[in-house]
């Protein structure tokens, strides 16, 4: 598993679940919630990766 | 106001129980809930953390130590303390001998980012169960 999109779609999955679970009681809202943090999280990613593109190591 | 013997015993018992709930919680990721009948929360979060704390150590992470000549870093033993605080996953990985990690594999910052993030999710969940323990939070499922 080298894929960096796979695992930064596990690790937004994951912890938004963890987030959603903690600051919502209904499961609908719950999964809304996590739904939105998770596409946030991948969404900021792939954003954060892009403009890193204009500064490269050296 | 007076507070009577029996009212301090009881407060006395109570803080015991929040304490007990929390070093389970703190052992089983969950149980500070499932112990608390909140059944789908508890299951969430048992299933979850450890998942995440595996995923950790097969994206080759490492277990941190607190102290050693390899991790100076104020930081690196932040994440073992970190590490430290999902409970049993961490235990049995240490007691296994697992958790070596490989630094110059590919998905090695990934592993242990897992690792320590899921101790870290774990002390808002231990954190989550003492409120409603206490009754700072209201629980809300009766389930």
């Amino acid at each position: 598993m080298h894929s960096h999109l796979v695992m930064l779609i596990l690790f937004a999955v994951m912890v938004s679940t963890v987030f959603a679970v903690l600051q919502r009681d209904e499961p609908r809202e719950q999964a809304r919630l996590a739904a939105k943090m998770a596409l946030g999280f991948v969404g900021f990613g792939l954003l954060a990766g892009w403009v890193m593109l204009a500064f490269p190591l050296w | 106001m007076q507070v009577t013997a029996a009212e301090r015993e009881v407060r006395v018992m109570d803080r015991g129980k929040v304490l007990l709930l929390c070093l389970a919680a703190w052992a089983i990721p969950g149980a500070g809930h499932l112990l608390q009948r909140q059944m789908a929360k508890g299951l969430i979060f048992l299933t979850v953390l450890p998942v995440m704390f595996g995923l950790g150590l097969l994206l080759e992470g490492t277990l941190f130590a607190i102290a050693s000549p390899a991790s100076q870093s104020l930081l690196t033993t932040g994440a073992a303390l970190a590490e430290r605080a999902v409970g049993l996953p961490w235990v049995l990985t240490a007691l296994l001998g697992g958790g070596a990690g490989r630094p110059v594999a590919v998905t090695y910052e990934y592993g242990w980012v897992f690792m320590v993030v899921a101790g870290l999710l774990n002390c808002l969940v231990i954190l989550d169960a003492r409120d409603v323990a206490l009754g700072r939070k209201v629980a809300s499922e009766a389930e």
